[in-house]
């Protein structure tokens, strides 16, 4: 019961995060996709991918380019996922598990689990985790469709900062030595010169230089 | 068959291997390196994010709004005030004819 109150707080403020920009997605999506919108959130489950495909969508592009760029965009779990491989190597997890652990990868399910699983190494709590956080951004894109014309569209336009500011809670809160500085501050400023590059590249890009220099740099300090 | 319905599919396809792969294939990586991978990953997220504008390097109400946000997560260190202070202070920049 610990565990499962622990799982709700944790997953909570994503739940808000997630809600608020799933409605977006819904308002936005609803001229173009109708209930196709809630089906490609049930089933993609990737929220910057999902307003990209939108976009292209609604700008009338062929299929090829949008799965394509949906893969680009979506690539960078791979490391998430690689880094929560490590994780279970000492968490007891059947394949079906696994399995389904993974299908709810995201930048912020990622965020949350991968300081959480540390100290409690239970798939359990992933998995519920990773479900709350689904049903928040299946449930918003359904409310979207369904609500989005009483909404003001001044608040619709500013939902979304709502994951940006987690993220800064989550980049403040996972700050402890000069090395996380370094590795921050590395990590951003090469994350927004490359900000040219296709969505998502960026991101991975960036990410995997300085979490290598943050290694070298604890090699080199120790 | 609908063709909204095979991008759907196709996109869920391509979404789906690159998280499972990695997790169902491996056993025990060694991947020493990707130990600061949670903060590069927030910091790479985060910035271009409060930087830009469509796309283009600039100072707006998101780069205002993310350093009300860093205060209040510095000195809060919670999680749901940070993201209330961040969108109130971006709605309060919008209503007032933005930046």
């Amino acid at each position: 019961m610990q565990k499962f109150r622990t799982c709700i707080a944790d997953a909570l403020p994503i739940i808000v995060g997630y809600f608020s920009i799933s409605i977006a997605f819904g308002v936005l999506a609803q001229k173009y996709l109708g209930w196709y919108a809630v089906l490609m959130s049930a089933i993609v489950f990737a929220g910057a991918s999902q307003f990209i495909a939108l976009q292209m969508l609604i700008q009338k592009s062929p299929a090829l380019p949008i799965v394509i760029a949906t893969f680009l965009v979506n690539l960078r779990h791979v490391l998430m996922s690689g880094y929560l491989a490590s994780l279970y190597s000492r968490i007891r997890a059947s394949t079906i598990k696994k399995t389904a652990i993974s299908f709810g990868i995201t930048d912020e399910t990622f965020a949350i689990a991968s300081r959480r699983l540390k100290e409690l190494p239970d798939s359990s709590y992933h998995l519920t985790l990773n479900v709350l956080c689904y049903s928040s951004w299946v449930t918003g894109t359904a409310v979207g469709l369904l609500f989005g014309s009483v909404i003001s569209p001044d608040l619709i336009g500013v939902l979304p900062f709502a994951l940006t500011a987690l993220f800064i809670a989550l980049l403040v809160a996972s700050i402890r030595s000069k090395i996380d500085v370094v590795v921050a501050v590395f990590a951003g400023a090469t994350s927004t010169l490359l900000m040219f590059l296709p969505a998502g590249w960026n991101v991975m890009l960036s990410a995997l230089l300085a979490c290598t220099l943050g290694g070298v740099l604890e090699k080199w300090m120790s | 068959m609908d063709e909204l319905i095979l991008i759907i599919a196709s996109m869920a396809a391509v979404t789906f291997i690159p998280r499972a792969l990695p997790m169902l294939l491996t056993e025990n990586p060694r991947i020493g390196f990707l130990e600061y991978l949670p903060v590069a990953i927030f910091a790479s997220l985060v910035f271009p994010d409060i930087l830009s504008s469509y796309s283009q390097l600039a100072f707006s109400g998101k780069t205002i709004a993310g350093l009300v946000a860093f205060i209040v997560a510095w000195r809060t260190r919670n999680i749901i005030a940070t993201m209330v202070a961040g969108v109130l202070i971006m709605y309060l920049i919008t209503r007032l004819g933005g930046l």
